[in-house]
């Protein structure tokens, strides 16, 4: 059926312009927000708002479920990419300060690891941070310390810009060429050629499917979303046509932070879209790996009393580097959890 | 029966030292005393001033009602049927760190505690324990 699909979308992708385009699955899809600027740098909150950054005013909005907009703040400039780390604070990488800033929820910034080019940003699974910064992806603790940076253009040939999170657990990489890259254990493995397509945006479901926002460069590019799988084959050229310039994919949050089902998409002419309803595979999985609010206070003390395997592994990891960091959970980190959970001062 | 063993306590008064009593009541020389039932309390000798987290091992049969006696530490523990394991977190210093029940006060030479670990108020966990002390008493 998939590939039926595939196969009919294809014949009206080549048939050039003046075809009318088949609707996918992701088809019709309706406006969310509109007169934003380039929409191409946006992330949910803990709570279900879309903080949106524009890269040219250095504003950074937040559109609440409802639609209604307001400055959450103006002192980033040159904002190129957002997401959250695991205290529900905002990480920006800024190329004018070259700089990764962290934006309290009160909207205090702060810094949070120099990084020059720095592009796309994502939180891992065990809280540490990851930035594509073109020639280097970087990888902080959650706490902003190096622990690794990986030369991607000397190594892999990769302009590496944007970075996503997959149900596999590994990272996949775009580069302005239009190329796609899967990084397993610190190595990157190419699985898409370089393409005519901006391919900026990429949102993977729990499932593995990924909705990979293709933006046209030359006359007679078909803007559109792509379908495909965790290896890089495309299910579907065209699951969504009714888009213009998307630039990226975000699942939505539902209030009390879980990813759901509803993919948005922005666009570089300045409007928010959301997909059909219903029409994503499954839910979203969350661009924000670890959350601390998640962490069980019991859980977190029983496993220092010696209760085994209470807390997942890169849930340790998270407390021994927002701790001691010295290589293992212990009482010092337990101790950290509580003055950052707000236990003890 | 009674009257049978007073002749032995009486020799076995004669043979002992000064400092035991003799009195009327032969019942402390026949056997254990009863069973005190009452309050114990752990107490922490520290050679740091700056310590902000511990953990410990209680050991002691039939512990029962433990509660926190530092005011204003965080305090989490879990009951066994060997002893608790309590972890204490906050400005800590030396001093009588929590009380618990047991069946006999009396036998509070068979309670013992132990630090398992400790952490400085900036999280750094101890290289040595060894300074530690912890007492437990009536």
């Amino acid at each position: 059926m998939r590939a039926r699909v595939a196969v009919l979308a294809a014949a009206f992708l080549v048939a050039g312009p003046g075809t009318v385009l088949a609707q996918g699955p992701g088809d019709p899809t309706t406006v969310f927000a509109e007169g934003l600027g380039a929409a191409c740098r946006m992330a949910f909150d803990s709570v279900g708002n879309l903080l949106l950054a524009n890269l040219n005013t250095g504003e950074i909005r937040s559109i609440d479920p409802a639609g209604g907009v307001t400055l959450f703040t103006d002192q980033v400039p040159d904002p190129r990419w957002v997401t959250f780390d695991a205290f529900g604070w905002l990480l920006v990488t800024s190329h004018t300060n070259a700089m990764v800033h962290r934006v309290s929820p009160q909207g205090e910034v702060t810094d949070f690891a120099p990084v020059d080019g720095g592009v796309g940003i994502v939180t891992a699974q065990d809280g540490s941070v990851w930035v594509a910064a073109v020639d280097t992806l970087w990888h902080f603790d959650a706490m902003g310390r190096q622990l690794d940076a990986i030369a991607t253009i000397d190594l892999y040939g990769i302009a590496a810009r944007g970075i996503y999170p997959a149900p596999n657990g590994s990272l996949y990489l775009t580069g302005s060429a239009g190329a796609l890259w899967k990084l397993v254990d610190g190595v990157a493995q190419q699985l898409q050629g370089v393409h005519p397509y901006r391919w900026w945006g990429l949102a993977f479901d729990v499932a593995g499917n990924g909705y990979w926002a293709h933006e046209g460069i030359d006359e007679g590019d078909i803007d559109r979303l792509v379908l495909i799988d965790l290896d890089g084959n495309w299910l579907n050229e065209a699951w969504s046509t009714q888009l213009v310039d998307p630039c990226r994919c975000v699942f939505g949050r539902d209030s009390d932070g879980t990813t759901n089902s509803d993919l948005y998409v922005g666009q570089s002419d300045g409007t928010i879209v959301k997909v059909a309803a219903g029409s994503t595979l499954a839910a979203g999985w969350p661009l924000v790996g670890l959350r601390f609010s998640e962490i069980d206070e019991a859980a977190a003390a029983d496993e220092i009393m010696g209760v085994p395997n209470l807390l997942p592994e890169p849930t340790r990891d998270f407390l021994d580097v927002i701790g001691n960091n010295d290589g293992s959970y212990d009482v010092g980190d337990f101790r950290a959890y509580l003055i950052a959970a707000g236990v003890v001062n | 029966m009674r009257n049978s063993r007073i002749p032995v306590a009486i020799i076995l008064c004669a043979l002992l030292s000064t400092s035991v009593s003799c009195g009327d009541d032969d019942s402390g020389a026949t056997g254990p005393p009863d069973p005190v039932p009452g309050t114990l309390t752990l107490s922490l000798e520290t050679p740091h001033g700056d310590d902000g987290a511990v953990l410990l091992r209680l050991d002691g049969a039939d512990i029962s009602q433990v509660e926190l006696a530092a005011p204003g530490l965080y305090l989490r523990f879990l009951e066994d049927q060997t002893g608790v394991t309590a972890v204490f977190v906050g400005d800590i210093v030396s001093g009588d760190l929590l009380t618990f029940d047991v069946p006999d006060v009396n036998s509070v030479a068979s309670y013992a505690g132990t630090i398992l670990e400790a952490a400085d108020r900036s999280n750094a966990l101890r290289g040595s324990l060894a300074e530690y002390t912890l007492t437990v008493a009536p």
